[in-house]
């Protein structure tokens, strides 16, 4: 009879151990992560019109003559958009490397908010900057011919630059 | 394994800081304009110019008025002149004609004097300036003009006499 109630007890102890640990393993959590990188480099990207050279319409002596374009600058930082031409900024003669305008060069950004002419020369000057993000920025090229220009064709080069700013 | 974590962390921040230093480089571009300048030549005689009064005429005088006229243009370039009578001379209500013809100079640049010419003349036009180079004026093209007329005792008495002074700018 002894014997039996041991039994009995040692049974019981072993069901409330089991519950007790059974309990204890539920209420554990288990947790593990998965680590990501990504490489996001910064990228500009200027795109000018190439469709052919532009010609100025409007050259007339005493009077300004204009070509429009649409300059694209793509770019995920911060960045600075600079133009500067050639010959200090001056249109020269198609035949005769030697023959220059007595005016320099204008640029000016025709959008919301339009600028004021910058005046090109040899060194890249400042032309437009902004925040991240796609542009489309209309521009004026405008030349005033005086009256002593010589009547012939002449031509430039007009370089732009976006850098980060 | 510690070793394997630290190279790869170490490859992976070698191309981030490659990728960016590269992305980073300005990028430029250039496009070519082209312009073609006509010739051109403007000549106007300003509103206060247009009728020139000759005041005191008196027999045996040299009487003189001064005009204007604006020449622009950007080749080399010749101011011509003519009157508008036969003769060149001044014509009156009357029917009489001056004796002497009128004379013309330039003041700046300076250029003259010259007989206008009539329109029967040999050569109806006279050059008063020659080979003027646009770059001449520095920027002003206005012209001095002294027109000179001298009266003498055998001109008719007439109530008025006028000529019309053709002024022609044209390339060299």
């Amino acid at each position: 009879m002894r014997i039996g109630r041991w039994r009995i007890l040692s049974h019981l102890a072993r069901l409330l151990l089991v519950v007790s640990l059974g309990g204890s393993i539920t209420a554990l959590s288990v947790s593990d992560s998965a680590h990501l990188q990504a490489v996001y480099p910064s990228k500009l990207e200027l795109v000018l019109p190439h469709e052919g050279d532009l010609q100025m319409l409007g050259a007339s002596s005493g009077n300004d003559a204009k070509a429009s374009i649409l300059i694209t600058v793509r770019s995920n930082v911060d960045w600075l958009l600079r133009v500067k031409g050639y010959h200090g900024g001056r249109m020269q003669k198609v035949t005769d490397s030697g023959v220059l305008l007595k005016n320099q060069m204008r640029v000016q950004y025709t959008g919301a908010s339009p600028s004021r002419d910058v005046v090109l020369t040899n060194s890249y000057k400042n032309y437009r900057r902004g925040p991240p993000g796609e542009y489309l920025m209309p521009t004026d090229f405008k030349q005033r011919f005086a009256w002593v220009d010589q009547p012939t064709n002449y031509t430039t080069r007009i370089s732009f630059k976006v850098s980060p700013d | 394994m510690n070793a394997i974590k630290f190279g790869l962390l170490y490859a992976l921040t070698a191309a981030s800081l490659l990728s960016i230093v590269a992305a980073s480089q300005p990028v430029s571009d250039s496009t070519r304009v082209y312009a073609s300048l006509p010739s051109r030549i403007e000549i106007n005689v300003p509103t206060q110019h247009e009728d020139l009064q000759l005041q005191n005429c008196s027999p045996a005088r040299q009487i003189s008025v001064t005009g204007s006229v604006e020449v622009k243009s950007n080749l080399i370039w010749n101011l011509d002149v003519a009157g508008s009578t036969p003769s060149g001379r001044m014509h009156g209500t009357g029917d009489h004609e001056l004796h002497n013809s009128m004379t013309l100079v330039a003041q700046n640049p300076s250029g003259g004097p010259v007989v206008v010419p009539g329109t029967e003349s040999s050569s109806p036009a006279v050059a008063l300036l020659s080979n003027i180079a646009p770059g001449d004026y520095s920027g002003s093209s206005a012209i001095g003009l002294i027109f000179g007329q001298l009266f003498e005792w055998d001109d008719y008495a007439d109530d008025g006499y006028q000529l019309t002074v053709a002024l022609t700018a044209g390339p060299a």
